[in-house]
């Protein structure tokens, strides 16, 4: 009893010291360390202010396109009015700065400059030039965190815009994902475009995803095939956020 | 007022834990130089191992249990840092009786390199285990995964530590 007493005497400080901190790192677990991510937001803040638009990174080609686009959406929009169909209209987009990355090599996600206060949700999906970078999954007033599509948990549901085919598209923590196909009618090509598909209501339809890039050389009883993602998930300095798109696919959409 | 003393150990504990945030922070840094193919430094480990260096079993649970909770809440929780963590600081305080090497630096950079193949390996297990990944895939990416983590943790243990030790080794003096 005595050498427990002494014990307790001697350790009690350290015990103490232990249990407050022990209590403080479950907080932050059970909170998403959203204080230690809205603490590295203000870390950043004096960089964020050097740049407060995002580069341009159009050039010649894509104002040629950027200009064929907008004539094929005012006759979509036309044709659409025609036939008394929803109009599927997009939200102006936030542009938001990366200013963290995950280090870990097991998970993939950004940490964002925008949060909460500029109107940013759970569920959200984020863009960057290139297409879909992947979908918002926690917020504190300053910062949000978006699972990239390369992320092992994420997946997509994705159309062929070949074929109309459909599927869904996992992350293999690299730059390459698993495309698996519903049904086998028309065989894929490599170089076929794969889109988001809309279907699901995580993500808005005709989100460019990536190209088929490979196809298994013997078959399998599901068709699959390696699609690389457009954007250079890697290197992406600047996003998109579309905040009001939360659930807004197609299943989500009233009929009028 | 607090005595001297009780002063130097509040500071002491401040400036660690500090020390610990800076790592956790630290992670979500990009800089030309700290990356190998892509994997960057496992500053947190290296933290957890220079803390259990000279420290006794229990504290090193503790360093490794709660530096593993704080780290699951910026991931989804799975796979868990905390198994890795704590078993990188049981080991490093486990091997003090064992110091074949003169020099601390050197010994801190080769249990770093080890103890980071530990972190990945426990990591990359707890998804073959429980998730419906192709274990052959995860077995493939753990390999350069590891590898890469460790070479490039062990580089930069160095630093962490002659900054922990000169940290650890003035509040010993001054109190």
């Amino acid at each position: 009893m005595n050498v427990l007493q002494r014990w307790w005497i001697r350790n009690q400080g350290v015990l103490l010291g232990i249990t407050l901190v022990l209590l403080a790192a479950l907080w932050l677990r059970y909170t998403q360390a959203g204080v230690l991510a809205e603490a590295w937001y203000w870390v950043n803040w004096p960089v964020l202010g050097l740049q407060t638009v995002p580069p341009d990174l159009s050039n010649n080609r894509i104002v040629e396109l950027e200009g064929q686009i907008s004539s094929l959406e005012i006759e979509n929009r036309r044709l659409k009015a025609l036939l008394a169909l929803p109009e599927n209209t997009l939200a102006d987009p936030l542009a938001a700065q990366v200013i963290g990355r995950d280090g870990g090599h097991w998970w993939r996600y950004l940490l964002l400059s925008r949060g909460s206060q500029d109107g940013v949700q759970k569920g959200n999906p984020v863009t960057a030039p290139g297409g879909l970078v992947g979908e918002v999954i926690a917020v504190t007033p300053h910062t949000s965190r978006v699972l990239l599509v390369t992320d092992p948990t994420s997946r997509i549901g994705v159309v062929i815009t070949r074929t109309g085919a459909m599927g869904v598209l996992s992350g293999q923590f690299k730059n390459e994902g698993l495309l698996e196909l519903f049904d086998n009618q028309t065989p894929l090509k490599v170089g076929d475009t794969v889109v988001t598909s809309g279907l699901s209501s995580r993500f808005p339809a005709n989100f460019m995803v990536g190209k088929v890039a490979k196809l298994p050389e013997n078959s399998t009883a599901t068709p699959q095939a390696t699609v690389r993602f457009s954007t250079p998930l890697d290197g992406v300095q600047w996003v998109l956020i579309y905040p009001t798109l939360t659930g807004k696919g197609l299943n989500a959409q009233p009929l009028p | 007022m607090l005595s001297p003393s009780r002063r130097g150990s509040a500071v002491n504990f401040v400036g660690t834990g500090i020390s610990a945030l800076g790592c956790i922070w630290a992670q979500w840094l990009t800089l030309p130089g700290i990356s190998l193919v892509g994997v960057t430094v496992d500053w947190s480990l290296i933290w957890v191992v220079c803390w259990s260096f000279e420290r006794s079993f229990l504290s090193s649970v503790a360093a490794g249990l709660i530096m593993g909770l704080v780290l699951d809440g910026f991931t989804s929780g799975f796979p868990s840092h905390i198994p890795g963590l704590i078993l990188a600081g049981v080991i490093t305080s486990g091997l003090k009786g064992y110091r074949l090497l003169q020099s601390d630096t050197l010994a801190i950079a080769l249990l770093t390199f080890g103890m980071a193949v530990l972190q990945e390996t426990s990591l990359a297990l707890q998804n073959i285990l429980w998730s419906a990944f192709d274990p052959k895939l995860i077995w493939a990416y753990h390999q350069r995964v590891s590898l890469a983590s460790g070479l490039v943790s062990c580089l930069w243990a160095p630093l962490v530590w002659w900054i922990l030790q000169s940290w650890w080794g003035q509040n010993k003096i001054s109190s």
